[in-house]
């Protein structure tokens, strides 16, 4: 009889204490302990030896639903980047969603500049818009733009940025001509951004190439990096929390992991509640039938 | 007092919306869950016309207006693409498509020849005994060993019996793990969604909780009186 009980549990209870573990530890997190991986220690330290005059581009190829997972890896990779003196940023997004991502990462990490009340004159980590970095927004046509853009990046790019300014003097300040003159990508994926890079960039030109992707696809990631194509990852939430420890930068995605490994055990033991339920009861009724 | 109704209105409309969505996990239709996918769905197409007709007048138009008229065959192909509203227009659509994928291959199948081919290869040219730690030598030769049984698993052309039988049978367990690993990531994935999703409505404020619970126990409580007292309403309110 108890078997049958298990064979049947009705799915509403268990979403239901899904959502009631993960709240209760989201509020409370314990603290579980995080082991750093050797793919972000490598990434982490990529980005630290960012020398000045380096000229980096971080690339959006992020749905609203995949910034939910990458929101800590996005802030703690962005300020470390922003906090290397004389490194150049240009902000890029090839998914029509990201550039309201971005800004809502500008204004957590950055303050308004003086005289400015709204973007895109926000200072970050004393970079200023402009001259350190610039947002150039939404670019449609993935794959065919980012080869494009790394033949030629005035002709892909155009001379004004997002908000209609007018970027020729930052592009000429820095002479960037072709992806040759870029020193390092960072792109957030829940599409396939950062595999554009690589074969456009990393291959043709050997800009090292830096990938956050959301879960469903650090598998295929894990092997590129593996076989050398992309210099570094930062895997999904785990990624980004691990991030956030080496980069001492006060996230979510720490609080997060909590309350995923406890989900972690919940799951398995629904799996053996489950294969309980079916062993004892579900497939004596099968074979009945 | 202005921003702050903006505020509430976006936490109010994220928790519906959020918790609309998930609602699908009872089992039962919900007025909720059909806004929410509906109003999803509209909400994304919008976004992508304005963001996309405001690239065509910040990059595409200065350029033409600058005497590079060349631009105004990509505006042309690109408009051709709206052609597939008819069925009379069609086949014109299948130009710009035709023209966008064939640039696609052609400028992707060298990069992908060396990132999907030739990297892959010698990435799996691994040294067995080359030293390295106990761990990396366990990890060379499990790399090395999968490789080749999973390649028996598509031998197509010859009969399978023998030794050949045996490694096919260990590479299609090596699938089966391999599938088991890749579910247990798109698990985590969506378990980060919802982690994500929730951390937006527990924090970073207590008050924002109690207006989650309030929205939520309203959708609810909706949901479950439709569902005993007014089932022709909930029909209409839960369109297909």
């Amino acid at each position: 009889m108890s078997f049958k009980i298990l064979w049947n549990i009705d799915r509403r209870i268990y979403y239901g204490l899904l959502f009631i573990i993960v709240s209760i530890l989201l509020l409370n997190p314990v603290g579980m302990p995080l082991k750093i991986s050797p793919e972000v220690k490598n990434t982490w330290q990529m980005i630290d030896d960012l020398q000045p005059g380096d000229f980096v581009i971080i690339n959006f190829c992020l749905s609203a639903s995949g910034y939910a997972q990458l929101q800590g890896a996005c802030n703690s990779m962005i300020t470390h980047i922003f906090e290397k003196p004389g490194v150049t940023v240009l902000f890029m997004m090839v998914s029509d969603q990201a550039p309201i991502m971005l800004e809502e990462i500008i204004t957590i990490n950055g303050d308004l500049m003086p005289g400015k009340t709204t973007f895109p004159w926000y200072e970050i980590r004393g970079k200023t818009y402009g001259e350190d970095y610039i947002n150039m927004g939404f670019y449609p046509g993935i794959s065919n733009f980012i080869a494009a853009l790394s033949m030629n990046f005035r002709k892909s790019l155009g001379n004004t940025d997002w908000y209609g300014e007018d970027v020729t003097d930052f592009f000429e300040s820095h002479n960037i001509q072709s992806a040759e003159d870029v020193d390092m990508v960072v792109s957030f994926d829940s599409d396939d951004g950062a595999g554009d890079f690589m074969r456009y960039f990393f291959l043709e030109y050997g800009t090292p190439v830096i990938q956050s992707m959301i879960g469903v696809m650090v598998a295929n990631s894990k092997v590129q990096y593996d076989a050398g194509n992309y210099a570094g990852i930062v895997p999904s939430i785990r990624g980004s929390a691990e991030y956030q420890f080496l980069q001492n930068y006060p996230g979510m995605a720490l609080t997060q992991m909590d309350a995923f490994s406890a989900v972690q055990f919940y799951l398995m033991a629904l799996m053996i509640v489950g294969n309980l339920g079916y062993h004892f009861y579900g497939k004596k009724q099968q074979e009945k039938v | 007092m202005v921003m702050d109704l903006y505020t509430w209105g976006i936490l109010i409309l994220g928790t519906v919306t959020t918790f609309g969505l998930y609602m699908i996990l009872s089992g039962v239709d919900s007025p909720w869950f059909a806004f929410a996918e509906h109003a999803f769905v509209g909400t994304a197409i919008g976004l992508t016309v304005v963001v996309s007709t405001d690239y065509i007048f910040r990059t595409i138009v200065p350029r033409v207006m600058g005497g590079e008229w060349q631009m105004i065959i990509s505006v042309i192909l690109g408009l051709m693409m709206l052609l597939r509203v008819s069925k009379s227009t069609l086949h014109l659509a299948r130009i710009p498509i035709t023209l966008s994928a064939a640039v696609g291959v052609g400028i992707g199948v060298r990069a992908q020849i060396f990132s999907g081919i030739i990297n892959q290869i010698r990435a799996t040219i691994l040294p067995i005994f080359g030293g390295g730690s106990a761990m990396d030598v366990v990890s060379n030769l499990t790399i090395v060993l999968s490789v080749l049984f999973v390649f028996t698993y598509f031998f197509y052309t010859t009969e399978i019996k023998g030794p050949l039988e045996t490694a096919n049978k260990i590479g299609r367990n090596i699938l089966y793990l391999a599938f088991g690993v890749l579910f247990a990531q798109t698990y985590m994935g969506r378990l980060g969604l919802l982690t994500g999703r929730m951390t937006l409505f527990l924090f970073p404020t207590n008050p924002n909780l109690y207006v989650t619970l309030i929205v939520i126990t309203v959708m609810v409580v909706t949901t479950w009186l439709l569902h005993k007292n007014y089932p022709d309403l909930l029909k209409k309110l839960t369109p297909e």
